[in-house]
């Protein structure tokens, strides 16, 4: 049996994978995270859910998790009845709880096919530049220092540099109005030496910069079992989104058409898959204005809806008939 | 401009050749262009010549000409330079759905509400999922309620709405609830509706009143629709009557409502049984491609125009729809729309 780990909510890509798995009589389960803390009981080691039986379970496409957080942060009770310091602890030990039920899922499951390993569903940003630096592929030069003067030095040698987060991009709330939530997403910034000289402390939370690559157009690839599907993205044109194609411009979205990597960059794109243990993946990539190719980072579990739907490659299909036949070699 | 470099529509706009015109059509952005002959040739039959070696084929003269329409073509980011053309392919037009159906009609009828049930797991069993729902009568809020609440488990994502009232007071409210109505068409609307509907995008009403299937199949500008989905299928399928099916006041099983043919009826059978044993017949018209169609072969909107196979020119199966007035022979539209109302 195959079994997709996801979420209840906003899960598109879920559903269409489902629909194709459907048409292919697949034989599959559907695990909400929201499920498994809600409704699935662990008795005597056993996990008793519905049908389930992580015995009977061959591959896992590892999706998602939850649409909900473990604290109900719009419910002010919460604050109220424990100060504000104690909420953190209580958030604190409600995520060591359920990390440790996650982890026992992990371990029961452990010895099946994963599309992406547990432990690598949040990756490694550096450790993941040097891994793809040993598989020939370029990456921008990097810093990661708390000092102005390091970085001064850095920037010197580069046009621009970038800042971004070293894990995951982080996603802000702030209410507006009583009703209106806002939410603030931290892109990528762009800084010349001389504005690091005027605009930043002495010492600051130790962070990551990259020399600023000039692009041609960016590439997104989604790697499947050994296949790589490449989207560009010519967000070079549009002041908006030159730095970060995250800020989209609605208007007239950037031209996003396939793309075919030239051999051995994808030799490399997939050398550093196996190497790095993703089964899928979705990768940025950079065409520089000096005709180099970039590798700047994986997402374990990316969106592939956004390279499927524009190059009509139907990766839904593909990645259905992956999980099948994976099923099928196992049983 | 560096001349050296190869000149390439993106993928996702594709030139569409008539009789007369040439348009692209925008697939990413939604809309189309015209372009000329020698224009769309430079683009598509020397696609693999540099901009030197284009300039170098229609001579010397004509290097400004060229170089200024490409100059424009690349403002309106209709084009991309590059020096690497074989890593650019063109978009893959293969169409594919993993529905059996993929659109459903039902007009509301007497059969309805006993057969709900079997005709709400066969919307499941199908796939459907884009549902059009008629109303001819007035409906009640219940009902209507209701039948939005058991197709809450089929794979549906879009409701289409045609109705005579509008059976809720507080519309916002409606529209909040049911995500999946995509849009709502009022017919025999009093002014005063059309004026509380205005501000709507998902409401448009009409002042007539919609008894029928007749004003289906109106062929115009307005209706074309520059979109990915459509313009794969109707390559291969017909882009009105592929993968539809639908079930009349009556409780008749056809392709389309307006078609005359029957394949059953909903009383004595099922929408799956009728699929099984019929498959020929309700497949008819699905493989039959705008490039087969008279007239329309000839027509550069081919790709983006919903075709209609109901209401024809004439008994011939690959004449012209009827309630097209364009004419790609010479560009024009006609006036006058022939045979509709
Ligand atoms: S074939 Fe014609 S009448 Fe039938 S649904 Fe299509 S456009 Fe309407
Ligand atoms: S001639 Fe055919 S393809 Fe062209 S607009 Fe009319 S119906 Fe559509």
């Amino acid at each position: 049996m195959i079994l997709i780990i996801s979420k209840s909510e906003m899960e598109d890509t879920t559903n269409q994978v489902m629909d194709w798995l459907d048409t292919f009589n697949g034989d599959y389960y559907r695990l909400n995270g929201e499920d498994f803390m809600n409704k699935a009981d662990i008795i005597n080691g056993q996990i008793q859910f519905e049908s389930f039986n992580s015995e009977a379970i061959t591959v896992i496409w590892n999706r998602r998790w939850s649409s909900r957080g473990l604290i109900n942060f719009e419910n002010e009770e919460y604050y109220d009845a424990l100060g504000a310091k104690n909420s953190s602890t209580l958030l604190r030990s409600l995520r060591q709880e359920n990390g440790i039920l996650r982890s026992f899922l992990h371990s029961k499951l452990n010895s099946k096919v994963w599309t992406t390993r547990p432990e690598k569903t949040s990756a490694n940003k550096i450790k993941n530049l040097e891994i793809a630096k040993s598989c020939n592929l370029s990456v921008p030069e990097y810093i990661i220092t708390s000092n102005k003067y390091k970085l001064s030095q850095f920037a010197k040698k580069h046009e621009r540099i970038i800042c971004k987060p070293i894990s995951e991009t982080p996603f802000f709330s702030s209410s507006i109005e009583n009703d209106i939530v806002e939410t603030l997403i931290l892109y990528t910034k762009s800084f010349t030496a001389n504005q690091i000289e005027e605009e930043i402390e002495d010492t600051f939370f130790k962070s990551l910069f990259q020399q600023q690559i000039i692009k041609e157009f960016e590439i997104r690839v989604f790697y499947l079992n050994d296949t790589c599907y490449s989207m560009a993205i010519f967000s070079q044109n549009d002041k908006q989104t030159q730095v970060d194609f995250r800020n989209y411009n609605d208007a007239k979205p950037n031209r996003t058409v396939p793309f075919i990597l030239p051999k051995e960059v994808e030799e490399n794109v997939k050398k550093f898959c196996r190497k790095a243990e993703y089964n899928i993946g979705s990768l940025d990539l950079i065409k520089s204005t000096d005709g180099k190719y970039y590798f700047l980072e994986i997402n374990p579990v990316g969106q592939f809806g956004m390279v499927s739907y524009p190059c009509n490659y139907n990766l839904e299909k593909k990645l259905a008939k992956y999980l099948i036949d994976e099923n099928k070699k196992v049983k | 401009m560096n001349k050296s470099n190869y000149i390439r529509l993106f993928a996702n706009c594709i030139p569409v050749k008539g009789a007369k015109n040439v348009i692209v059509c925008d697939i990413q952005r939604s809309t189309y262009f015209e372009i000329d002959m020698v224009l769309h040739d430079i683009l598509v039959a020397h696609s693999n010549k540099t901009i030197e070696e284009i300039i170098e084929f229609y001579g010397k003269e004509y290097e400004d000409e060229i170089l200024n329409q490409l100059d424009q073509l690349q403002k309106e980011e209709l084009v991309h330079l590059t020096t690497e053309n074989h890593l650019f392919p063109k978009l893959d037009l293969t169409w594919e759905t993993p529905s059996v159906i993929t659109n459903m009609i039902i007009e509301y009828g007497d059969y309805f509400q006993e057969k709900e049930t079997e005709i709400v797991n066969d919307l499941i069993k199908l796939g459907v999922q884009y549902l059009e729902l008629r109303f001819y009568v007035d409906v009640s809020n219940e009902t209507l309620q209701n039948i939005l609440q058991s197709i809450q488990k089929t794979k549906i994502v879009g409701i289409y709405l045609v109705l005579q009232n509008f059976p809720y007071e507080d519309i916002d409210k409606f529209l909040i609830e049911n995500q999946r109505v995509m849009s709502i068409l009022l017919s025999n609307a009093t002014d005063a509706e059309d004026e509380r509907y205005k501000d709507y995008n998902k409401i448009s009403v009409v002042k007539h009143k919609i008894v029928n299937n007749k004003n289906c199949g109106i062929i115009c500008q307005n209706s074309f629709q520059v979109n990915l989905d459509l313009f794969t299928e109707s390559q291969q399928f017909n882009s009105c009557l592929n993968k539809k099916l639908s079930i009349i006041e009556n409780g008749d099983i056809k392709n389309c409502p307006s078609i005359p043919e029957a394949l059953g009826n909903i009383k004595e059978t099922t929408l799956t049984e009728i699929f099984d044993s019929k498959e020929e017949d309700v497949n008819k018209y699905w493989n039959i491609t705008k490039d087969q169609i008279e007239v329309c072969k000839d027509c550069e909107f081919r790709y983006i125009c919903t075709d209609c196979r109901a209401f024809r020119e004439s008994d011939n199966i690959y004449s012209k729809p009827l309630k097209c007035n364009y004419n790609p022979y010479n560009g024009k539209w006609e006036d006058n729309l022939r045979g509709s109302k």
